[in-house]
């Protein structure tokens, strides 16, 4: 399911990845290898990929915390090996872990992250204050970030990836086990980022959060690309003839009259189904006889969720079957 | 380097060591509460050189017959080894050069004073105390020469008739040696008490202690990934690092200024003896910068070659003690025997803890004090170097 990679100038994408492979000095396989993509300007760019697939290797080498080994690396038109540090002014890495000093209070945290910026107080100030807004932590800022909620700390998390304004921002699970009020925010913030223009590289492993916030996305499995698209065509090409509603309520009656049509995923409120274009209006006019409220429904458009998971499968099928 | 970049790191490290009350108990408690004890444990009850005899040095300037048997008794007393003096070098030099407990001085005119019971032998023989010498070795040496004085003028007044007679007659004022003390440059006559030698011990002891908080700070960096997110910054590592270390040598110099002042004004408060501080202040300033750069450097060189805090507070802890055991901070290094004494040589903490001593005990200047610093800050280089070699090559 691999496939071909569209092809433009790096100098126009926000970051172009070209050749890049990596090996950990501690391991004798390669962590990346011959990876290329490109990410366009002012999208979200949804990277994915099982536990030690390679997302984290390359989210170290774009950001610069690790040093590439062969390939090249593209930020705005600049090189990341030869403009290093001009690259990381402009970009922010929101990592998975609560990257920052939980014995000092929110706003400590924010002050010092400030400053390794290099910025003024009066910038600093003004940064902080637009950061915090966007991540709704104007009543937090004076307790210990230790004593924060799980959803707290990834706000701060993101909070001090946005201290120096990115053009480029890679967050790295950022809503991992945190509440639906965290999630919301952290989603919120990562859309008004977005029209503003931001480029977001977003690795997660909640799919449907994926499918909702990204643009383009690629799967990345034992190292290299098995995928790369953008989330549009990727849903269609592989949801044809695939029916998905999302229900108002799921009662007994809907489940039995649902059932009919040979469910292929259930997850609650939402169904797919495989549907003949020819008998899509048979169940349409099902559903109305009935009087079910559904709150929407999708005709020829798959789940990402069922799209990755059969790309990873077919992956490993495929390298079992190469000697 | 970004100015604002380190200034903000000193910050945080200073705000993250406030917050951590283990760590100010352990850098500024466990030493003080040390050197307050055993300074008064140890009130000039320092052990006695063990395992061979104390060397003594004479300086014959009377050259005479009497100068000569008294030089010979001394050595056939049993309790000492008599070394002639060279000639041209001063005797005191020469007791430090080969750790003397005891100068002699055996003045002109002393072989035609010994006859003469009424004249005092302290003008003629004059006795120099080695600083690290114990109070109750001096009062066994002292009695013991007194005694040699006394059975040799008596043998010049009475002759053969000596042995027929005792000694106690003569052993009198007049037949006492001078007593003066060799870390006295400025003729003030005090012996060198617990106090000296536990103040410069638990302060360089002390010191070293920084390891634990640095390199806890450091993995918890780097676990938590703050390391990670501040190398995707633009900053350098040498930034970075030099924020972290300078709050910690600031601290280094707060130990000394509290050990110091604990030693001036505790230690005597609860009975002991006071230190007094001698010696050139730039040379005391340099020893305080060596032995702070040598203990980062340790502490640095721990946080890099080890991957969590419980390995860390081990190894470091450890080493730490390992380090004073043998460098003299626990046991002074005068009372170990000859093959643990060249050992102490190994310790950083021996060179600060000799730093230390030649300005408190010895009046030394900046000028001797520097083989010393020279070699801390060596060791502190090196271990930086290797360090910041390590943190630069992991992967994170």
């Amino acid at each position: 399911m691999a496939l071909p990679l569209p092809t433009s100038d790096s100098a126009a994408a926000a970051i172009a990845v070209r050749g890049v492979s990596y090996r950990y000095a501690s391991s004798a396989v390669l962590a990346l290898d011959d990876v290329s993509f490109e990410v366009p300007r002012a999208e979200i760019f949804g990277l994915l990929g099982p536990n030690g697939a390679g997302k984290s290797t390359l989210l170290g080498l774009m950001s610069g915390s690790l040093k590439i080994q062969s390939g090249e690396i593209w930020i705005e038109g600049e090189s990341l090996a030869r403009r290093a540090r001009h690259v990381k002014r402009i970009s922010a890495v929101v990592p998975q872990e609560y990257a920052f000093y939980e014995a000092l209070t929110g706003r400590q945290n924010l002050d010092y992250f400030g400053s390794v910026f290099g910025l003024s107080r009066r910038e600093r100030t003004r940064r902080e204050e637009a950061a915090v807004e966007i991540c709704r932590l104007q009543e937090h800022l004076g307790r210990a970030a230790g004593q924060y909620s799980g959803g707290l700390k990834r706000r701060l998390n993101l909070a001090i990836g946005l201290l120096n304004e990115p053009k480029i921002l890679y967050l790295d699970e950022p809503t991992v086990g945190i509440d639906a009020e965290s999630r919301r925010c952290i989603l919120d913030a990562v859309r008004a980022l977005k029209a503003r223009g931001t480029t977001i590289v977003y690795t997660s492993h909640y799919m449907e959060e994926v499918e909702e916030l990204c643009d383009s996305v690629a799967v990345i499995d034992h190292g290299r690309v098995v995928l790369r698209d953008r989330m549009q065509n990727l849903l269609r090409r592989e949801g044809a003839e695939h029916l998905q509603i999302a229900l108002v309520e799921p009662t007994p009656d809907v489940v039995r009259l649902l059932e009919a049509f040979a469910p292929t995923h259930v997850d609650h409120k939402v169904w797919s189904c495989t549907v003949p274009a020819g008998r899509l209006s048979e169940v349409l006019a099902a559903l109305e006889r009935h009087d079910i409220r559904y709150e929407r429904l999708h005709y020829g458009v798959s789940r990402l969720e069922k799209i990755y998971l059969e790309l990873l499968l077919a992956d490993k099928s495929q390298r079992e079957a190469t000697p | 380097m970004s100015l604002r970049a380190w200034r903000a790191g000193v910050h945080k490290e200073f705000l993250l060591l406030f917050h951590d009350w283990h760590a100010l108990l352990l850098l500024f408690a466990m030493p003080l509460a040390f050197l307050v004890i055993m300074s008064l444990a140890m009130q000039d009850e320092f052990a006695q050189h063990a395992g061979e005899k104390m060397r003594v040095i004479v300086l014959d300037l009377d050259d005479s017959a009497a100068s000569q048997a008294l030089a010979a008794a001394l050595a056939s007393s049993g309790t000492v080894t008599v070394h002639s003096a060279e000639p041209g070098t001063a005797l005191r030099d020469q007791m430090r050069a080969q750790a003397a407990a005891f100068g002699i001085e055996i003045k002109r005119g002393y072989g035609a004073a010994l006859p003469k019971a009424t004249s005092p032998l302290s003008a003629t023989v004059v006795l120099t105390v080695a600083a690290d010498t114990t109070r109750q070795t001096e009062l066994i040496f002292t009695g013991t020469l007194r005694e040699i004085l006394a059975r040799e003028r008596l043998s010049a007044i009475l002759g053969p008739l000596a042995v027929l007679s005792g000694t106690d007659g003569f052993e009198s004022a007049n037949a006492q040696p001078a007593v003066e003390y060799a870390y006295q440059s400025k003729g003030e006559a005090r012996a060198p008490s617990a106090v000296q030698q536990n103040v410069p011990a638990w302060l360089v002891f002390g010191a070293f202690f920084v390891v634990i908080p640095l390199s806890n700070t450091l993995i918890r960096e780097r676990q938590q990934g703050t390391l990670k997110r501040l190398r995707t910054m633009p900053v350098g590592q040498g930034t970075l690092l030099l924020g972290k270390l300078a709050p910690y040598f600031i601290v280094n110099l707060v130990q000394v200024m509290l050990m110091m002042a604990a030693g001036m004004w505790l230690v005597p408060a609860l009975g002991g003896e006071a230190l007094e501080l001698k010696g050139s202040p730039s040379a005391l300033a340099l020893v305080c910068a060596a032995v702070s750069v040598a203990a980062l450097g340790y502490a640095l060189l721990i946080s890099s070659v080890t991957r969590t805090t419980e390995q860390a507070t081990l190894l470091g802890g450890a080493g730490n003690l390992i380090l004073a055991a043998i460098g003299g901070i626990m046991v002074p290094k005068f009372v170990m025997p000859q093959a643990m004494q060249q050992l102490t040589n190994v310790s950083p903490m021996a060179w600060g803890l000799e730093g230390f001593l030649d300005v408190l005990l010895h009046d030394a200047g900046t000028r001797e004090v520097l083989p010393e610093a020279a070699a801390l800050a060596a060791f502190g280089a090196v271990a930086l170097a290797i360090a910041w070699a390590m943190l630069k090559r992991t992967e994170i």
